[in-house]
């Protein structure tokens, strides 16, 4: 190549040493190592911290959907009401006792 | 270029997980100081290339799966450190203010990083090198101190070789007018 600036050449007029510099490539080298480690190591905890939220949310959502499937279920069986509740626990006798009562034998005071 | 190496098996030691922290290191070795410089040249400030030394070495081993092995390393390289000294002048600037505007501050800086006994001459240098557009004086920078061909600066800096050609003697021209000027 052709240079134009014989007088001056390709001196800086800068004095970083060359052990200086080394020292600090080094550090930089060394500090790049232990940043990319860590962000893969960050990034790894990330995911699993994704993949254990997405899990939880999961099992969540599940018990949630599980709990509403169940009370629809009971709001059907208690549509009976506390009254037909009763009368179903009552023996075919008892039921007929019920039926027959009537308002004249309840025994006046 | 100053550096040459087998990029083959540097390649493919970087793609090798189990020996990608060797070849990294291996591969600051080779190319660290003249990063450093590259950017230095850029950001002038010696803090400033420090850090931005230190996010292009991040951003190489992040990136090193990206690297499909087309260009030469050296070029993959300088082209990320180019990147990341601009983003560093970029985060620089005020809104809307163009990084070639930041001529002034880094003449300012570069007063305070030289030394007392500085050569006049290599001062007066450096300042005509920042009267120039960034890009152009990044491509005169990448061909007077780096020796890379214009087809590798072209690769870097995403312009033609037939612009950087012209460019490269605009500039230079540019810089003897600045010295001249100086020392009459």
């Amino acid at each position: 190549m052709n240079n134009d600036f014989d007088d001056i050449g390709k001196r800086m007029p800068f004095r970083e040493t060359g052990d200086y510099l080394d020292n600090l490539i080094d550090g930089a080298t060394e500090k790049a190592i232990t940043h990319h480690a860590t962000a893969k190591r960050s990034l790894h905890r990330m995911l699993m911290i994704a993949s254990a939220a997405a899990v939880a949310l999961l099992i969540i959502g599940s018990g949630i959907a599980l709990f509403n499937a169940r009370s629809t279920h009971q709001v059907t069986m208690n549509d009976q009401g506390p009254l037909d509740e009763f009368l179903n626990t009552l023996s075919d006798e008892e039921a007929a006792q019920l039926t027959f009562y009537e308002l004249e034998e309840i025994p006046e005071y | 270029m100053a550096i040459k190496t087998d990029d083959n098996s540097l390649h493919q030691m970087l793609t090798d997980p189990s020996q990608r922290e060797g070849g990294f290191r291996m591969l600051m070795k080779l190319y660290g100081h003249a990063l450093y410089w590259h950017i230095r040249r850029i950001v002038i400030g010696h803090d400033d290339a420090e850090d931005v030394l230190q996010d292009t070495c991040i951003r190489v081993l992040n990136s090193i799966h990206a690297y499909r092995g087309d260009g030469s390393l050296a070029t993959w390289l300088y082209r990320i450190a180019t990147n990341e000294a601009l983003q560093h002048l970029r985060r620089q600037t005020h809104l809307f203010q163009h990084i070639d505007a930041l001529s002034d501050s880094l003449v300012e800086k570069l007063k305070a990083e030289v030394p007392l006994d500085g050569n006049e001459l290599e001062i007066m240098f450096q300042k005509a090198l920042l009267t120039l557009p960034t890009q152009q004086r990044i491509a005169f920078n990448l061909r007077y101190y780096d020796e890379l061909s214009y087809e590798e600066i072209a690769s870097i800096t995403g312009k033609t070789v037939q612009s950087l050609k012209t460019n490269y003697h605009y500039a230079a021209q540019k810089i003897k007018n600045y010295i001249k000027e100086q020392t009459t």
